[in-house]
């Protein structure tokens, strides 16, 4: 109880089907303890980790990847700390897509978003390598142009998942929040929800009296 | 009882624009600066995860104290009826839109808050072993002072004498500018042993409980009443046919009265267009989108487009199951007419998502795709109006997470199809309409439509201003008999006085032209207050902010200039009328307090 808590909004982007929903059942199923907090289908979860003396609990946004919808995304991942773009290693054009959600992540959203660029399925690839459609040099030098995690994982073994959210919560400012503060200010005032729970600060304090 | 909410109810001609303003920014941009703010962001993180059980508290303990409160105490709910009261008085210069309505509910939700948590903390004095009675209602007192701008100065007064005067006081954060001084004397942490701070902490889960469930009741509460008495005001919202039967607010508010409407309300259709009103473009918008989904709907019914290719809604899913989608149905309809807080609402919207459910790991590639497909199916009415409602009058501090999400979806769904134009059909599809159906499909709702604030969604307008703003009445006089210090003495009676005074004085004061513009009132007391301290750093804090909005307002109020030093000829017995309610002066006297104001300012 004396750990602080840093509550992150996670949201998750990517082609339909490239396993996004996949990705994050497994990092929460991970987790011994059973999982009470409230969810709706695995479109919406959190987990808790611990990282360091910090409690990090990831609320994670799923959103829906048809092509379609790619337009509604933005309010989804409106004042997100943190995105997850996921493609699939066999299927390019998923790749292509993951570079478009870069670039309008960093057009569009939080300053200060960490975005990690995830290549999922790569149990496909310990059967037959031949199946492998995006180089992994590839995907790194998109993640190093735009300053991005990078992992290659499997939903389905499991490989490097609780890497994936370890890496962003080591990333975010935990104690640091000046820094984020001074660069986020903008985006932070300008939600309404961080913006009002602010001004209601005072009634928070004290109904926070705890130590 | 303390009325904190409500402006003179007796004066009919009182104008609430001209009353003091609370003003939030002032605040911020004054904190910031001393590094204040990252600390209450962490404090705000903190704050979110209160409410989950840690495992000092059994699930039995939550649930036996939770079961108890069905209804809310007569003291809370008179503070709702008295915001209602409030809300009806003909004080404001023209109708209020919904946003400004938002932004009253919103105050009020925060101040409610609040004051569950005095009323709680009162309450449970027995339970706080560690803290001595007196020196609990000593805090809260102080916590009902801290609003506005004028809260950041009271609240940082209260903590400096804090750490001389009370020892006992239990740990707490403290967003006061002088916490660290509090806390190097106070060094209480050591004073209580591990079991007090246990049953201590298992006190506030619990209080935070409690709390959250009198908000969940307030909201229930709020619109019930407003269903019961309807929301008719000789000038703010327009009489709603529907329901307002009953046009007076009945003189004792009798909760289980409401509840039980709560209980039969599938008779009561709460139709929360009437709250619209004002800002027609709202309902302009929702009556496009109704049509455009009954053209989808319409379409999908006689073939013309498969829904299910449409929106590519995965394999997974199969509409054929009869009884989810009657379930769905039956919600949407709840959702839209049979419920009525906020609340209700988004738990109703859970409980879609939650029908939608086919097995448990199911992605929002599905969830939302068949959103759109129960939405375009089954057209319910007025969808987009009641997502603003929640939107807008679902507390905001609880309106997070799941629900957040849900309501999200809900209005992702609605953006989706409401952008839906010609060129999101085949050519064939196209060749096949009628006119009629070529004209609705023509173009966006939101090009048509423009709605207010609507440049950033989510955002309220910073600029909307007319909130009722607790006048404080009792500020000066409440709090002077629990302080030793003389100068702290001073400076409350000025305070108060000087707040009343200038209350006065901008009641004759021509009414501004723009109602949307600031009127930072309340700074030039705090301002002035805090001249006695000598130089105090906070003072070049407060004022650029306050001085530059607030020009205009002083050549009104003729004779403020705030920020000047305060020359101190005033009368040996200025203090005099320390112990009297303002209510209780006369105009002489009042001429008197008046002067000696004056001569502070010059």
């Amino acid at each position: 109880m004396s750990n602080p808590i840093t509550s992150i909004k996670l949201v998750l982007l990517g082609e339909a089907a490239v396993g996004k929903s996949s990705i994050v059942l497994r990092f929460v199923s991970n987790d011994f303890s059973e999982n009470k907090e409230p969810t709706i289908g695995a479109a919406f979860l959190t987990q808790r980790v611990n990282i360091n003396d910090h409690t990090v609990k990831f609320e994670i946004w799923d959103t829906a990847g048809q092509e379609r919808f790619a337009s509604l995304a933005p309010m989804y991942y409106r004042n997100a700390q943190a995105a997850l773009v996921v493609y699939d290693v066999t299927k390019p054009q998923s790749f292509i897509k993951a570079r478009h959600w870069v670039k309008e992540l960093h057009e569009q959203a939080n300053k200060n978003i960490i975005i990690a660029l995830v290549g999922n399925k790569v149990d496909i690839l310990e059967e037959n390598e031949e199946e492998r459609k995006v180089e992994r040099e590839e995907a790194e030098k998109l993640a190093d142009e735009e300053g991005l995690l990078f992992f290659e994982t499997s939903a389905k073994t499991g490989t490097n998942i609780s890497e994936v959210f370890l890496g962003i919560g080591e990333k975010i400012p935990l104690k640091g929040l000046e820094n984020e503060h001074a660069n986020g200010g903008l985006n932070v005032t300008e939600d309404q929800r961080v913006n009002l729970a602010n001004t209601a600060n005072a009634s928070e304090n004290a109904s926070a009296c705890s130590c | 009882m303390r009325q904190f909410y409500t402006t003179p109810v007796s004066n009919s001609k009182f104008d609430n624009s001209l009353s003091i303003k609370e003003s939030y920014k002032p605040r911020q941009s004054g904190l910031e600066t001393l590094g204040e703010k990252p600390s209450q962001e962490e404090e705000e993180k903190d704050i979110v995860e209160t409410n989950e059980p840690t495992g000092n508290l059994t699930s039995e303990e939550i649930e036996e104290s939770m079961n108890g409160i069905t209804e809310l105490p007569v003291e809370l709910s008179h503070l709702i009826d008295v915001f209602i009261i409030d809300l009806k008085q003909p004080k404001y210069l023209r109708p209020l839109t919904i946003i400004q309505l938002s932004y009253l509910f919103q105050g009020f939700y925060t101040k409610f808050d609040k004051f569950c948590f005095q009323y709680l903390s009162n309450n449970g004095t027995t339970n706080q072993m560690t803290i001595t009675p007196s020196a609990t209602s000593f805090f809260t007192a102080r916590e009902s002072l801290s609003t506005g701008l004028s809260g950041i100065f009271a609240r940082s007064r209260s903590s400096s004498t804090a750490s001389g005067t009370s020892i006992t006081r239990a740990p707490r954060r403290s967003s006061s500018l002088f916490s660290l001084e509090s806390n190097s004397t106070g060094n209480i942490t050591q004073m209580l042993s591990p079991e007090e701070i246990k049953i201590h902490l298992k006190t506030n889960e619990l209080n935070n409980l409690k709390i959250e469930k009198y908000m969940i009741l307030c909201e229930s509460y709020i619109f019930n009443k407003l269903l019961e008495v309807g929301i008719s005001v000789s000038s703010p919202i327009k009489q709603n046919p529907s329901s307002s039967s009953i046009d007076t607010l009945s003189s004792s508010p009798s909760v289980e009265k409401t509840q039980e409407k709560l209980n039969h309300s599938n008779q009561e259709i709460f139709n929360v267009s009437s709250l619209f009103r004002n800002t027609p473009e709202f309902g302009d918008f929702d009556k496009l989108l109704t049509e455009k989904l009954r053209c989808l709907s319409k379409l999908s019914l006689d073939g013309k487009i498969n829904l299910d290719d449409f929106l590519g809604v995965p394999d997974s899913v199969d509409f054929s199951n009869e009884s989810k989608n009657k379930d769905v149905r039956e919600s949407l309809t709840k959702f839209t007419y049979y419920s009525t807080s906020p609340y209700e609402k988004v738990q109703i919207l859970l409980n879609i998502h939650d029908s939608m459910t086919y097995y448990k790991g199911m992605s929002n590639d599905e969830f939302l795709s068949m959103l759109i497909y129960y939405i375009i199916k089954f057209r319910p009415r007025k969808l987009f109006l009641n997502a603003e409602f929640i939107k807008l009058f679902r507390y905001k501090k609880k309106l997070i997470q799941k629900e957040l999400y849900a309501l999200t979806n809900l209005e992702a769904a609605l953006l989706f199809i409401e952008g839906l134009t010609l060129a999101d059909f085949s050519d064939e599809l196209q060749d096949e309409l009628t006119t009629h159906e070529k004209k609705i499909l023509e173009s966006k709702v939101s090009d048509v439509i423009t709605l207010p604030g609507s440049n950033g969604k989510n955002n309220l307008p910073t600029a909307v201003i007319d909130s009722p703003t607790p006048i404080n009445r009792q500020n000066g006089n409440d709090s002077i008999g629990s302080r030793t210090n003389s100068n702290e003495g001073f400076r409350n009676t000025f305070d108060g006085s000087l707040r009343n005074i200038i209350s006065k004085i901008r009641l004759y004061t021509p009414p501004t032209v723009n109602n949307l513009k600031p009127l930072p009132l309340p700074r030039s007391t705090s301002q002035l207050s805090m001249d006695y301290d000598g130089g105090s750093p906070l003072r070049s804090l407060a004022s650029p902010n306050n001085g530059s909005s607030g020009e205009e307002d002083n050549t009104h109020a003729g004779t403020l200039t705030p920020g000047r030093s305060v020359q101190r000829s005033i009368p040996e017995d200025w203090k005099k009328y320390r112990s009297l309610k303002f209510e209780d002066l006369t105009i002489t006297q009042l001429k008197e307090v008046f002067e000696v104001y004056q001569k502070m300012i010059e």
